[in-house]
């Protein structure tokens, strides 16, 4: 079985905050966003409607519009 | 008349997400809030769910936080709230043709139209980002949830895919969460119909503000 490739957790973040994301980090904390409670919440939650993959060729499927019953009976009243 | 929703959301089992860069705390919690809307708009609450938000530490408010009030309220909420009450009201705002639907795609709202440009212009991005609707997946890309989704991932990034920067997130807030979901949330808000999605959407707003402020500090 082949391993999946392991992040590398010595690149890609940088070792250094810049002065604006700590900025932006603190601000998050002094509104809320930081504290303890909701990561429990969030595995729990986890969807995955879309994915890291090679572009892939999807047909296009509304979601909007459905044929139920109540409509298809509603169409038989339409019909002359 | 069936008021069953079938979700069209693949769940990821959370072990499959085991692999985790490393982020800061902050962000680790902003995925988590983003993780926790997709969530709610990608299908109602069952009562696992509703519970779990419900014994979920308040926020501290001291009274100019409307952030944490919005937490709170969304956690009192949840508590409060009945799942069969929740199917029916996600039903009701999001599924059915009733006089206070409210439509969650992006298309709708920028274009007039679903499945316009800015669906297009959205996979024009995705692509470039290295993403892409799952397979099976039925759910449009400009879906609340999915816009959601997509925020989550770019910031913890997934599997061997690294997190994206703060100037990639903002790129994408900017041009496919700005232009429309502020405008959405509140028309849930607004429904007569809406009482828990009221909470969750009220939320979401506020949320959405501080990204939008904490985003354009880069």
């Amino acid at each position: 079985m082949s391993k999946s490739p392991q992040p590398n957790a010595y690149a890609s973040v940088a070792p250094i905050a810049h002065s604006t994301d700590l900025k932006r980090r603190r601000f998050l904390l002094a509104v809320g966003v930081g504290g303890a409670g909701v990561a429990a919440v969030a595995t729990q939650a986890m969807v995955a409607p879309v994915a890291a993959t090679a572009p892939l060729e999807v047909a296009v499927e509304g979601q909007g519009y459905r044929e139920t019953e109540h409509v298809r009976d509603y169409y038989a009243t339409t019909r002359i | 008349m069936s008021t069953s929703v079938t979700s069209d959301v693949s769940i990821q089992p959370a072990a499959t997400l085991a692999i985790a860069w490393p982020i800061a705390p902050e962000d680790e919690a902003r995925a988590g809030l983003y993780a926790l809307l997709s969530r709610l708009f990608a299908a109602p609450p069952d009562a696992l769910l509703l519970e779990a938000i419900a014994m979920t530490d308040h926020w501290t408010e001291d009274g100019h936080d409307p952030l944490a009030a919005a937490w709170n309220r969304l956690v009192m909420a949840s508590g409060a709230m009945d799942a069969d009450a929740a199917m029916q009201e996600y039903t009701d705002l999001f599924v059915g043709v009733g006089k206070c639907a409210v439509n969650p795609h992006g298309s709708h709202w920028i274009a007039g139209f679903m499945m316009e440009k800015p669906l297009a212009d959205l996979r024009t991005t995705l692509a470039r980002l290295g993403l892409a609707r799952e397979p099976g997946v039925t759910m449009l890309e400009d879906h609340l949830a999915a816009i959601f989704e997509t925020m989550r991932i770019l910031i913890t990034g997934r599997g061997p895919r690294s997190p994206s920067s703060t100037a990639t997130q903002h790129d994408f807030f900017a041009a496919h969460v700005e232009p429309w979901v502020f405008i959405c949330c509140t028309a849930i808000e607004q429904c007569s119909i809406a009482n828990y999605y009221a909470r969750v959407a009220e939320f979401g707003t506020l949320f959405l503000a501080v990204e939008r402020d904490s985003l354009a500090m880069g």
